[in-house]
């Protein structure tokens, strides 16, 4: 059984974008796949706040659409020039939808990279449907009976 | 809501300060910022308006390292306290993990303490979450003002879920840190174990 991350590792490749800056988040705000190009680039905090902001943008105009009356389950946003950019799409996994975005920059053709990114977001969705579901629970958590030393010092390790 | 990723051992928790308008949520973000190591923050994202007034969210992500063998991150985020973004704060609640409710101390704003701890219930309720069920911590924020209730009328008046509380400064920093170890220590007590 292939994770989601080898699974949109694989229709990336397919489609020939494996290289580029991609990021799979759930609407929570959770990173459910990162390329390597993006963590090469980006520190953790970085990716996690670019997370955040993608989520946000993609649910403000999730609201701005229904307060203007339309509805789509096929929107996408970009925020582009002629060469670099951001484009956001919706992707819907085993019934569950997540936010994918594309970014990229000094690129000679824009119109293709995206139209391969939709690709591959099209590739992902037709794979067998077997992963992603939440393995069960593990019974004992690892915080169970957490102290407050335990809390008082990792946050005085971090305090300046 | 968050789980525990027992495959990269990770841990990734969002917390929301929640209040009234003008109330020093934003400042005890900035406080937490200053007062962090560069290695352990990222940027603090402020969506404001003009005159410095949040408008959707701040956003801190913070990492404070190997707690029992996993990578600890936080994700601080406040609300827009200003009544009129009720979407905005209805968004930003959606996956949230613990709550502060930073409520202001001074008499006059007893009234808006009261509203805003009362579309926060409504709110969780509408996203399918129990407020009773939620980590969650009081801080008694602008304790250094004059003209402010005593803390046993903002205890009865509005922690009547008997939850931690704290007195606070927030643009000193008296109690930040408090409020921020009280919530997190709930937060990763209360986590579901998964992945």
């Amino acid at each position: 059984m292939k994770s989601l991350a080898e699974k949109m590792q694989y229709s990336l490749e397919k489609c020939k974008i494996a290289d580029q800056k991609l990021l799979i988040v759930s609407p929570d705000g959770h990173v459910i796949f990162k390329s390597s190009k993006i963590e090469e680039a980006c520190k953790s905090t970085l990716i996690q706040s670019m997370t955040v902001l993608l989520v946000g943008t993609w649910r403000a105009a999730q609201e701005l659409g229904s307060l203007s009356f339309f509805e789509s389950d096929n929107f996408k946003l970009t925020y582009s020039d002629s060469k670099s950019g951001l484009v956001v799409e919706n992707l819907n996994f085993q019934s569950k939808d997540y936010i994918a975005a594309l970014i990229y920059d000094s690129e000679i053709n824009p119109a293709k990279l995206r139209n391969q990114f939709k690709q591959a977001l099209e590739v992902l969705t037709t794979l067998d449907v077997e992963v992603l579901q939440m393995p069960e629970a593990k019974k004992e958590s690892p915080f169970s009976n957490l102290s407050d030393d335990e809390i008082n010092f990792a946050f005085d390790a971090i305090r300046i | 809501m968050s789980f525990v990723n027992y495959q990269t051992k990770e841990v990734n928790c969002k917390i929301v300060y929640y209040g009234p308008g003008l109330g020093g949520k934003t400042t005890n973000l900035q406080f937490i910022y200053q007062k962090t190591s560069g290695d352990n923050k990222g940027k603090l994202i402020s969506i404001n308006s003009e005159n410095e007034r949040t408008l959707f969210f701040d956003f801190l992500p913070l990492e404070i390292g190997n707690i029992r063998g996993f990578q600890t991150r936080f994700h601080l985020y406040t609300v827009p306290g200003q009544i009129f973004y009720e979407a905005s704060r209805k968004l930003v609640l959606r996956g949230v993990d613990g709550l502060v409710f930073v409520a202001d101390s001074q008499v006059e704003k007893m009234e808006s303490n009261l509203e805003s701890l009362k579309s926060l219930d409504k709110n969780l309720l509408d996203l399918g979450y129990e407020l009773e069920k939620m980590p969650l911590v009081f801080q008694w924020n602008k304790r250094d003002l004059p003209n402010i209730s005593p803390v046993e009328d903002m205890e009865r008046q509005l922690n009547k879920l008997d939850r931690p509380s704290f007195s606070a400064s927030a643009l000193t920093g008296e109690g930040v840190f408090e409020t921020l170890k009280a919530i997190s220590k709930q937060v990763l007590l209360n986590l579901k174990t998964g992945f």
